[in-house]
């Protein structure tokens, strides 16, 4: 096959643009619908959502603007992003709407700031600012693929499954971060402000604290497992769904022309086939399938719980690498 | 809160919510990504643009339209050519391509690196193969206001004027490469150093407000470039395919719906380095 020169004009800032853009998308479009469905019960999550968003949405234009070559420019944004039809443009303004409105519903959802200046509003706010944030989010998630897909010049990106692609991807990582979070962290808002006050009190009504708690206590985890099998369902769907969008995406590059032939190529059988096959197709995509479907059957090993999103994740960055170098210009 | 004793760990309810936001996302993005996946092509590209003629089958590879775009466009030139001694738009009349080739008014060979962003225009001598033998061809690499950059390019850095012409404004671009990916033809390019806005040929935009040709076109000693509307561009470039016979064809006239610089090549557009694109 000779020498296969990669396409590396654009590198490891916007991979990682495009992942980071995915995964804060994914994540605010997913916590945004957790705060419409059970945002009260689920404080802490949301809380930990929306600020994982914001901040993922501001490391992703961190790697942007360290991308360009006039950086100062660049954060003009009324001056570099004006022509209406480029999706740079759309992009650009996107992340400006979706790091304010998510970054409202962050501070909304911390109760330290949101419940003191909201007062009684808090919840409505929140449930406004969750719907614009969860929109936003899954709006940027699209335009991430969208981004590459309209240019002609690389065959591999030409497509529109490449925005499918790439937007499963955003939602299954989201739901990734969420889990991880799930596993790790307190997601449940309410429980823990109930400390035993230390005024004395009668035996009885002690017993009764401690049984309300008790129930609380069973409760709760209820309500965390189902909130969690709901999210493995949405992933193993989404685990499938990428894979066949990828199955057939490679199949209709391969018979793209001569560059798209040899995109597929060097993603299933060229140079980056091992980082293919290992990290996206095995480690991203297949063992977590696994996991989530053992999980789903009632193993409930915390190494699961907690190493199938984050396989997600490894499988969702390498994704937006392997597409990137892979996706070869029509002028070979 | 109340509703979560009574339903159930697997509330279908609950779950189709879920999964039904989710898909709806999803369909969403389908329908605008298939609207967006393939860039709306102007039908007709031609009329009233101005346009480029490039025929390879007349080009010797002399090397002097390079010189004269570094000149008009004040580039770094490190040939000992001074063209202020030729005509601004003619050809001199006495020179014919054997002098160019051969003769004294050879230019020396352009030294700096093929791909630069002080060098708009390059013309690439190759072999090509013509039955059993190789036969050498000519190619000029340079921008041919195909305007795929210009409908990316978040900034307006590249911007189409009426005529057709992809201009440049540098003091606009925020160096974002995108219209690098866009472009199937290799051509924008960024200093490594001091100002790294995008450079590329603009066309000679000034030259043409002036009533000028692009000083590639007015210097070329042999007729292998030529300059005026696109519709008699496309015109000359396949009669003079018929002429030439064979595989000779005209690229450039139907691609994307037309573009600014068309190629009369003797080879297919694949030999001749030609990227495959859509009508
Ligand atoms: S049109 Fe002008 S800028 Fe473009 S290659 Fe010719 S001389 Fe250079
Ligand atoms: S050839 Fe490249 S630089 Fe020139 S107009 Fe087309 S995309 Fe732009
Ligand atoms: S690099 Fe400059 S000219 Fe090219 S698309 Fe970006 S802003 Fe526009």
């Amino acid at each position: 096959m000779g020498e296969i020169a990669l396409q590396t004009s654009w590198g490891v800032q916007i991979a990682l643009y495009l992942f980071l853009g995915g995964l804060a998308g994914g994540t605010a479009l997913v916590t945004g619908i957790v705060q419409l469905k059970q945002g009260e019960r689920f404080k802490n999550l949301v809380r930990f959502g929306a600020w994982a968003a914001v901040l993922l949405l501001l490391a992703g234009v961190l790697c942007l603007v360290t991308e360009v070559t006039m950086p100062l420019r660049a954060m003009q944004l009324w001056r570099a992003f004006t022509n209406p039809i480029s999706w740079m443009t759309i992009g650009a303004w996107l992340l400006v709407a979706g790091i304010v409105a998510t970054g409202l519903f962050a501070l909304a959802a911390t109760p330290a700031i949101g419940g003191k200046v909201l007062g009684q509003k808090a919840p409505s706010f929140k449930r406004v600012l969750a719907i614009i944030s969860a929109v936003l989010g899954a709006c940027i998630a699209i335009y991430t693929g969208i981004l590459l897909c309209v240019l002609l010049n690389h065959p591999l990106w030409n497509t529109p499954l490449l925005p499918v692609l790439f937007t499963v991807s955003a939602f299954d990582t989201g739901i990734a971060l969420i889990c991880t979070y799930l596993c790790l962290g307190k997601p449940l808002g309410a429980a823990k402000e109930a400390p035993a006050k230390d005024t004395p009190s009668e035996p009885d009504a002690v017993d009764g604290e401690k049984a309300a708690t008790a129930m609380k206590v069973t409760e709760d985890a209820a309500v965390l497992a189902k909130m969690t099998a709901l999210l493995e369902e949405c992933s193993v769907g989404l685990i499938a769904a990428e894979a066949v969008v990828l199955a057939v995406l490679l199949l209709m590059t391969s018979g793209a022309g001569e560059a798209g032939a040899l995109s597929a190529w060097v993603l299933t059988a060229g140079p980056l086939a091992v980082p293919f096959w290992v990290i996206l197709i095995v480690a991203g995509l297949a063992v977590p399938l696994v996991l989530e479907l053992l999980q789903l059957k009632g193993n409930h090993a915390k190494w699961m719980a907690l190493a199938s999103p984050l396989l997600i994740l490894v499988g969702g960055c390498a994704l937006r690498f392997l597409i990137l170098y892979a996706g070869l210009p029509l002028a070979l | 809160m109340t509703s979560i004793q009574t339903a159930t760990p697997r509330s279908s309810v609950s779950r189709r919510n879920f999964l039904g936001a989710l898909g709806a996302a999803g369909a969403g993005l389908v329908a605008a990504a298939a609207a967006t996946a393939v860039p709306a092509l102007a039908a007709d590209n031609l009329s009233g643009k101005k346009g480029i003629l490039f025929d390879a089958t007349k080009c010797v590879g002399c090397h002097y339209c390079e010189v004269a775009c570094k000149k008009a466009n004040g580039l770094t030139c490190d040939v000992a050519l001074d063209l202020k001694a030729l005509p601004e738009s003619a050809v001199p009349s006495g020179m014919k391509s054997a002098d160019v080739l051969f003769g004294k008014n050879r230019p020396a060979p352009v030294t700096e690196d093929d791909r630069d962003a002080n060098r708009w225009l390059r013309v690439v001598r190759t072999t090509v193969a013509d039955g059993d033998s190789k036969v050498e061809l000519n190619m000029r690499h340079s921008c041919t206001h195909c305007g795929l950059c210009a409908s990316v390019c978040p900034s307006g850095a590249m911007n189409k004027r009426e005529d057709g012409i992809i201009d440049v404004d540098r003091e606009l671009c925020i160096g974002c490469g995108y219209c690098y990916q866009a472009c199937p033809f290799d051509i924008p390019h960024y200093p490594a150093e001091g100002d790294r806005a995008v450079t590329k040929c603009t066309g000679c935009a000034g030259r043409v407000d002036e009533g000028l040709e692009p000083a590639c076109v007015s210097i070329c000693p042999t007729g292998a470039l030529a300059f005026g509307d696109r519709a008699s561009v496309a015109a000359s470039g396949e009669a003079r395919a018929a002429e030439v016979g064979g595989n000779a064809h005209l690229f450039g006239k139907t691609e994307l719906g037309g573009i600014g610089v068309m190629t009369v090549t003797a080879h297919s557009s694949q030999d001749s380095g030609l990227p495959p694109l859509p009508n």
